[in-house]
Formats: C-alpha cells, sequence, structure tokens
C-alpha cells in the first residue's frame, strides 16, 4: 500500500492520522516542520503529502509546497494541505502567482472519511 | 517637652518580677494561654513576650571576671529615639510621641507585622485575631502612657520593691544613670556599663549593666535597620517616581500620536 | 469572514489566524481579574496618602482579597502547564529574546510616534515589547511567590532580617509589573497601531493582514519577511517618506 507522509507541528494530530491511516493499511512516516519534511521526501519519496500550513511560521506549508514544484524529484508527489485557518485559500489565492496551490484542501478538525476519500481521490489521479 | 526615659538598674534588681505582674494588671493582660507553667530549667516566666506579656525578667547565668552570677535583664520595648517600626508600619498605629516614646493605637493597627520584622530588638509581638483571614493586632509596651501623661510613674517603675527602676526627665536618668555606673566602677565592677545612651536614636530606655551587654543577649551596637532605610526611604520613592514618570510618558504618547497616526486601515 | 465598517460602503473581508488558545485566553484575563485587586491592595500599605485605607478592620480586609487573590494569581500558571505543558513551554521559549528585538529597540521611537512602518524589521510571533512584558510578568510572578509566601507563613519562622529583603523584593517586582502593566495597557488599549492585540486576547484569532505587518517574521518566515521588508524600504526610499 501506500506511502503517506504526515507533516505537522502538532504530534496529537500527527498521532491521531497516523493511527486513521495505518487502520486502512497505509504505510505512514511523519515530520514536524518545513525542513525536517522535505528531508525525509528526498530520502523516502512518499506517495502523497499531508501537510500542515502552518507550523513554526503561519506559511510555512506554501513554502513546502513551492519548493517541492520546484524540485524535479518532487513536484510529482500530491499534496494536501491541511489547515485550521480561515480564508486559507483565498489568501494564497491573492498571492497565487508565486505559490503553487495544492491538489487538495481539507480544514482542521479532520473528519476521518472524508480524509480517506481525498487521498483515495489524489492517490488515483497520479 | 523634655523627653522622659526610664532608668532600669540590673544591678539592684533581685528579680521578684513585681514589675511583670504590675504590668499585667494596669494594661489588663491575661496569663498567655499558650504558656502554662512547665519547667524548663530556668526561673523565667512567661518564656517569652507576647501579646500578654510586654515585660519580662531574663534570668542569664553569667560567668564573668568576678565569677559566677545571675543577670537580670527587664525586658521591653526601647522606645527608640529613631524607630524603625514607626517608619515602616503603614497605618501609622505607631508613633513617636513628643514626650519621647513610641506610642500604640490599636484600632488603627491592621495587622501586618513588620513592626515585628523591623525592630533590631525583636520586641513587638503579633496577637493573631483570626489564622484564617489574617487578622492581627501588634502589641508591646506603651510606658504606661495614660498615666505618664497623667502625672504619674509607669507601673512597673511604681511596683519595683527594690527602686531599680526610675523615670522621668531623659537627661536626669543619664545623669543618674552614669553617676552609678562610676559608683560600681569603684567597688570593682569593672564592666559597668550605660546601656542606650546613643544606640538607634538614643533609647527610652536605659540599662545600668554590670557586664558587657552581650552578655545580657543586648545587640553590643544596634542599628536602625539598613534595610528599613532602604525601603522607606529609597524604594518607595522610586516606585512612586516610576509610576508617575510612566504614566506621564504614556499620556505624551498617546497626545503625540494622535496626530500622526491613523488607525490603520484593513484591506 | 465579511464585516462592514464604519464608513466603508462595501463589507470588507478578514481571514483570521489562531493565535490563542481558550485556556490562554481565560487565563490571561483571570491573571488581569487579579493582579488589579492585588496591585491596588497592596498600594494600601505603600502610598502614605492611602494611609486612612490601611487602618485597622479596612486595612484587614484589603489584606485578606490580597491573599485570596494571590492563591488565584499563583496558580493560574500552574494550571496553564498542567493542562496545555506544550504551548506553555513553547511561549517560554517564544518569551525568549533574539536577534531582530534589538532592531526592534532601535526603531519604536520611528515606528510607534511617527508611524514610519518600514521602519521597522519583521518580527515574530512575539516582537521585543511584548516579549519584555511577557519576561517582566514571569519573573515579577517568581518573585512575588517567592517573597510574598514566606511574608505570609514565614513570620517568626524565617529570621526578621531575611523577611526585610523580601518585603524590599516584593516592592521593587511590584513597581517593575505595575509600571509594565500600565504600558501593556495603554498600548493594548490606546494606542491606534495596536488593534489586532486586543482582538486576539479576547476571541483568539489575529486578522491575517495585521499579522503579515505586525508579525512578518510568523507570517512569511524569516527568509521571505526579510525580502519583503527590503523591498518595502527600496520603496520609501524612494518614494521619499512614509
Amino acid at each position: 500500500m501506500a506511502k503517506i507522509l504526515v507533516v505537522d507541528d502538532d504530534p496529537d494530530f500527527v498521532n491521531l492520522t497516523r493511527r486513521i491511516l495505518q487502520q486502512k493499511g497505509y504505510e505512514v512516516i511523519t515530520a514536524s516542520n518545513g525542513q525536517q519534511a522535505l528531508a525525509v521526501m528526498r530520502k523516502e519519496k512518499p506517495d502523497l503529502v499531508l501537510l500542515d500550513i502552518m507550523m513554526s511560521y503561519v506559511l510555512e506549508g506554501l513554502d513546502v509546497s513551492r519548493e517541492m514544484a520546484e524540485d524535479a524529484e518532487l513536484k510529482n508527489i500530491p499534496v494536501i494541505m491541511v489547515t485550521v485557518l480561515t480564508g486559507a485559500r483565498t489568501q494564497v489565492e491573492k498571492i497565487s502567482g508565486e505559490y503553487v496551490t495544492a491538489d487538495e484542501w481539507i480544514n482542521k478538525p479532520i473528519d476521518p472519511d472524508d480524509l480517506l476519500n481525498r487521498i483515495e481521490k489524489a492517490l488515483s489521479k497520479k | 517637652m523634655a523627653r522622659l526615659a526610664m532608668l532600669i538598674d540590673t544591678s539592684l534588681c533581685v528579680a521578684c518580677r513585681g514589675c511583670q505582674v504590675a504590668c499585667k494588671q494596669w494594661n489588663d493582660r491575661q496569663g498567655w494561654l499558650y504558656s502554662r507553667t512547665r519547667n524548663r530549667g530556668s526561673y523565667e516566666n512567661p518564656p517569652d513576650l507576647s501579646p500578654q506579656t510586654w515585660t519580662r525578667i531574663r534570668f542569664i547565668e553569667h560567668e564573668g571576671p568576678d565569677g559566677f552570677r545571675w543577670l537580670f535583664l527587664k525586658e521591653g520595648c526601647m522606645h527608640c529615639g529613631n524607630p524603625a517600626c514607626v517608619a515602616v508600619c503603614p497605618t501609622g498605629a505607631l508613633k513617636q510621641h513628643p514626650l519621647g516614646f513610641v506610642t500604640f493605637e490599636r484600632e488603627l493597627c491592621n495587622g501586618c507585622g513588620y513592626c515585628t520584622q523591623f525592630c533590631p530588638f525583636h520586641i513587638p509581638r503579633l496577637e493573631i485575631l483570626n489564622p484564617l483571614t489574617g487578622a492581627a493586632k501588634s502589641s508591646k509596651c506603651t510606658f504606661c502612657q495614660d498615666r505618664v501623661t497623667n502625672g504619674l510613674l509607669p507601673a512597673c517603675v511604681k511596683t519595683c520593691p527594690a527602686k531599680a527602676l526610675d523615670f522621668g526627665n531623659r537627661d536626669e536618668m543619664i545623669a543618674k544613670g552614669q553617676a552609678r555606673v562610676e559608683a560600681l566602677k569603684a567597688r570593682g565592677y569593672t564592666q559597668a556599663n550605660l546601656y542606650g545612651v546613643d544606640q538607634v536614636g538614643g533609647l527610652g530606655r536605659l540599662y545600668v549593666l554590670i557586664a558587657p551587654p552581650e552578655a545580657y543577649g543586648l545587640p553590643a551596637k544596634p542599628q536602625y535597620p539598613a534595610l528599613a532605610s532602604l525601603w522607606q526611604k529609597v524604594v518607595q520613592p522610586l516606585g512612586e517616581a516610576a509610576f508617575g514618570a510612566t504614566l506621564l510618558g504614556l499620556l505624551g504618547v498617546f497626545l503625540f500620536v494622535r496626530r500622526k497616526i491613523r488607525m490603520e486601515e484593513v484591506r | 469572514m465579511s464585516v462592514q465598517l464604519k464608513g466603508r460602503a462595501e463589507a470588507i473581508t478578514i481571514q483570521w489566524i489562531p493565535k490563542y488558545t481558550t485556556l490562554e485566553r481565560l487565563g490571561h484575563w483571570l491573571h488581569v481579574a487579579t493582579f488589579i485587586p492585588l496591585a491596588l491592595t497592596g498600594m494600601v500599605l505603600y502610598f502614605p496618602f492611602l494611609q486612612p485605607l490601611a487602618q485597622g478592620s479596612a486595612g484587614m480586609t484589603f489584606r485578606l482579597i490580597h491573599r485570596v487573590a494571590a492563591v488565584i494569581f499563583g496558580l493560574l500558571p500552574i494550571i496553564y502547564f498542567i493542562f496545555q505543558p506544550r504551548r506553555f513551554l513553547m511561549h517560554i521559549r517564544e518569551f525568549l529574546p533574539a536577534k531582530e528585538d534589538i532592531g526592534w529597540l532601535k526603531a519604536v521611537p520611528a515606528y510607534y510616534l511617527l508611524g514610519k512602518h518600514e521602519a521597522m524589521p519583521p518580527q515574530g510571533r512575539f516582537n521585543a515589547g511584548e516579549k519584555l512584558n511577557g519576561l517582566v510578568m514571569i519573573i515579577t510572578w517568581v518573585i512575588f511567590g517567592l517573597t510574598g509566601v514566606p511574608m505570609w507563613f514565614g513570620k517568626g519562622v524565617i529570621p526578621p532580617e531575611v523577611f526585610r529583603w523580601l518585603v524590599v523584593f516584593h516592592d521593587l517586582a511590584m513597581i517593575a509589573a505595575v509600571c509594565m502593566f500600565l504600558i501593556h495597557l495603554y498600548l493594548a488599549v490606546a494606542h491606534p497601531l495596536m488593534w489586532g492585540a486586543l482582538v486576539s486576547m479576547r476571541f483568539g484569532v489575529i486578522s491575517a493582514e495585521y499579522a503579515a505587518e505586525h508579525h512578518a517574521k510568523w507570517y512569511y518566515g524569516p527568509k521571505r519577511a526579510m525580502e519583503i521588508w527590503e523591498a518595502r524600504k527600496r520603496e520609501a526610499a524612494q518614494k521619499g517618506g512614509h
């Protein structure tokens, strides 16, 4: 089954999501900030990245997805952006010239079934 | 009005403790309920000053150049010329009377206890009225100011059978004490000294001692606590200045800024 | 979220970023609710002109209020630590001084007095002033506890010579904390540039625009925030002013 990288600085979110995904049979690796996430991605080549937007700074997730888009090895990995920020998508669209939007956006608190459906959708599109 | 003082000639004291009893009787003090008489290996009773015990005779076993003897010391508020307790009292319950002694108005006291901590002689005692709420009152010898201001002697002085206590004009008491010290020295009590002439602004309680003050448990060089000065004369005015400066500064900033900056526009 | 502001024809949209949890906000306001009575009842013993209030049973009542408030004041950070230890530690870390604080200090007159936005280098989640406030409050909390508890229970137990020092330090901490409180109160409530701060402490969220402006390092990240600031300084220099 597919390997999913969960990136979030909140250990409770990571643990909860890991349990949800592992129950479905996914292999789960984790990172807790942007730099760590990129390093793990380059090493492990996950099939999908679940990326929190707001970690050590508010737009860190977007910087990560931008770097992924500029990296030949990483640009094809689908990204699901996770956010608590209201209107995060609109914020991004306003400065959209520079940032790459993610394949999917999902809001916290997440609904496990919703999450699993979106993951399936993103993986099947590859 | 000249300053009054008490002269305590410890060489004449026989430790009958009539003064303790007279003080309690005049000032309506009780036997202190926590000091049920117990043999502690000493004749001292009660074991310490307390809200109910404003004066007390200390029995000190002393080994001096002329052999072993008992020293007796009548302890109580020293009525300092420069009283630290008055300086730190936040309610004005402790005041310095024009006649020189330190008065105490019980109704004004709020039980903070600062006086008990800043007295160089550790005299005032706090009477806890309610341990839960912290309600308390301070307590100490008043020099029988109600008697003294009406032409009477303090109760202890009046009752002393050995005539070890005297009370009157301070300069006269000093002269009398110094004469007694000279007489004692002439009789061979080479360590005789008069305690209280100059310490802490001059004490209202003068002691003729036949051994050095330390032998009696008295501080040889009692000081107005430096921290009391630091606290009252430096820290407090500093605080007032700091608050004033901050408030004025903020007002100034506000008035200046009002004209220069509009509320940020939310785009 | 759309709001209609006074004097504007069309509604504007504010995007919110979460900043403070409910426990943090509750803790802050309870802190205020205990700090003020503590300061006022303490001042009754401090200012000579308040002496009549310090006397007799009025004085005893104030002392009692001081103690009750002190217990709650003392417990609040402990409760915060027990229930949200990660955020507690994160907060402590965020209060620690960093390089950009020097830049903040230098830019204060230009920014706070003259409103020159481009003078202020990008700040993290807390700017140097907010850090100063946080650190002063934390340090004085510790001093108040270490001095106040022995002052309450230690009479007759600890040596008077030690007690005298406790009173002095309790007072010094009070002066620092109250001055800090006054400045904090002014900036939160009265200063025109700081409107977002009070909203964030009441509702837990901060406007994205406000964060991007006042806490650019926290919003964009250190690298990008610096780039934006350099560009803005160049722009302002070209235009010759704000």
